[in-house]
């Protein structure tokens, strides 16, 4: 075993450390989460602002839309089947509207400005880089689905290491807080 | 008849002939005499203001301000004009009249005033002779005058009344530098209460997440989470990857 070289058996102490250290300490899982560069995890309060904002964005955005629709459509005189036909347009207009939302922004900057505002991004939990498309929509839908049991899937990060809600788990995604210089997901690789 | 028509108009022609001479010599005399005087003046006048031109230039006021600094004459004329209330008198005088507004456009207007002035105001004689001025109890009993008489206040009521005091503050408030200067701020306090915010809310996740933790064990004795406790480190505070800390939550 001599010839082995040093970084390998290095390698396999570290290894041993690990294992050690998972078996006898739970602390040691924090130790496991993929490394942040050193950045925390975004808690629930701060998260919970950042959604808030978005929302108001979102909402605010499709309000303005709404009334000048609605104020278009008060001059035509159309029948009531048409009314219903536009308002189901216009619902769908606006659930597509909000996953485009936050599936565009988790997937380029991984930033939603609401983020921005409170300094977090959605990262993915492994590369630390930002998401896929498809994996931003299926985050989406977790938030979704974290909302439907009294909030539950949003309120189980306050006992997880790593922080993650519903939705981070489905979409193997964490939030983590960005510094002040922090420009883009990119700059969280190594 | 015609005879004697024609010697009367004959006698009166010899009368008048000389007169309408005298007339038309007067006449010349008279406008010779608007000549010299219009010459006179447009020549005292370039005489006066190339004296005053060369008084300017030269270092004659300075001296002159330098003898009337030493003499103290300035303190004295304004205190016995204060003590007399003539200072005051003149004030209310020209404040009121309209030759204040003509002296001061034909003053503005001027170029030469213009830079007479300058050269007057750059002197150090009435740099020093301010100085003493102000600083002398004379000149505090000027001020305290001036501010409590009832002529300020209604200088500034005119003032105010005026339109076009609000045309220049409009202009000022409109111009590119003050409204960047606005922007700058708001931003600068928008981005102040926006990382007052950052802040209390992440003392509240961990607030938040202490709590829940603490609900935690008293449900189930078990490190549970706390065991996966993670010590978020302060926002804009960057340590290695491989330094991420247990918790430090209190027991």
């Amino acid at each position: 075993m001599s010839g082995v070289r040093p970084e390998v058996h290095t390698a396999q102490e570290h290894a041993a450390q690990a294992r050690r250290r998972r078996q006898t300490s739970s602390v040691s899982t924090a130790m496991q989460a993929p490394p942040t560069g050193g950045r925390a995890y975004s808690g629930l309060v701060t998260r919970a602002l950042a959604f808030a904002l978005d929302s108001a964005i979102v909402n605010g955005c499709a309000l303005v839309v709404g009334v000048v629709v609605g104020l278009g459509l008060s001059i035509l005189h159309l029948p009531e089947a048409a009314d219903i036909v536009i308002a189901a347009i216009l619902g769908g207009l606006w659930v597509l509207w909000t996953v485009g939302y936050f599936a565009f922004f988790w997937s380029t900057t991984g930033q939603t400005p609401g983020d921005r505002v409170m300094r977090i991004r959605v990262i993915d939990g492994r590369d630390r880089g930002p998401l896929k498309l498809r994996r931003a929509i299926v985050r989406f839908g977790g938030v979704i689905l974290a909302a439907i049991p009294l909030l539950a899937g949003f309120l189980i990060m306050l006992w997880d290491d790593r922080r993650r809600c519903l939705q981070d788990r489905l979409a193997r995604t964490v939030v983590v807080d960005t510094p002040v210089s922090d420009d883009g997901p990119g700059r969280l690789r190594r | 008849m015609s005879l004697i028509g024609s010697l009367l108009s004959v006698g009166a022609r010899g009368v008048t002939l000389p007169l309408s001479g005298a007339a038309v010599l007067v006449e010349a005399g008279l406008d010779i005499e608007r000549r010299i005087r219009a010459e006179l003046t447009t020549v005292a006048g370039r005489l006066v203001l190339d004296t005053l031109d060369a008084v300017l230039a030269s270092d004659a006021i300075d001296l002159v301000l330098e003898r009337i600094e030493t003499a103290g004459v300035a303190q004295h004329v304004a205190q016995r004009m204060l003590e007399d209330g003539i200072a005051e008198q003149i004030v209310t005088r020209v404040l009121q009249g309209p030759e204040l507004e003509q002296i001061v456009t034909n003053a503005v207007d001027s170029e030469r005033t213009r830079d007479g002035l300058a050269r007057v105001l750059e002197s150090e004689a009435v740099e020093r002779l301010l100085d003493r001025l102000l600083s002398s109890p004379a000149g505090e009993r000027l001020v305290a005058q001036v501010l409590g008489s009832p002529l300020l206040t209604e200088t500034v009521t005119r003032l105010l009344e005026s339109e076009q005091l609000w045309i220049l503050v409009d202009e000022i408030a409109r111009s590119p530098s003050v409204t960047e200067a606005i922007t700058s701020q708001s931003a600068s306090f928008v981005g102040q209460v926006t990382d007052r915010v950052r802040d209390s809310s992440r003392d509240a996740d961990a607030w938040v997440e202490r709590a829940a933790r603490r609900f935690g064990r008293g449900r189930k004795n078990d490190a549970g989470p706390k065991a996966a406790g993670f010590d978020p480190l302060k926002p804009g505070e960057d340590a290695p990857a491989s330094t991420l800390r247990p918790s430090t939550d209190p027991p």
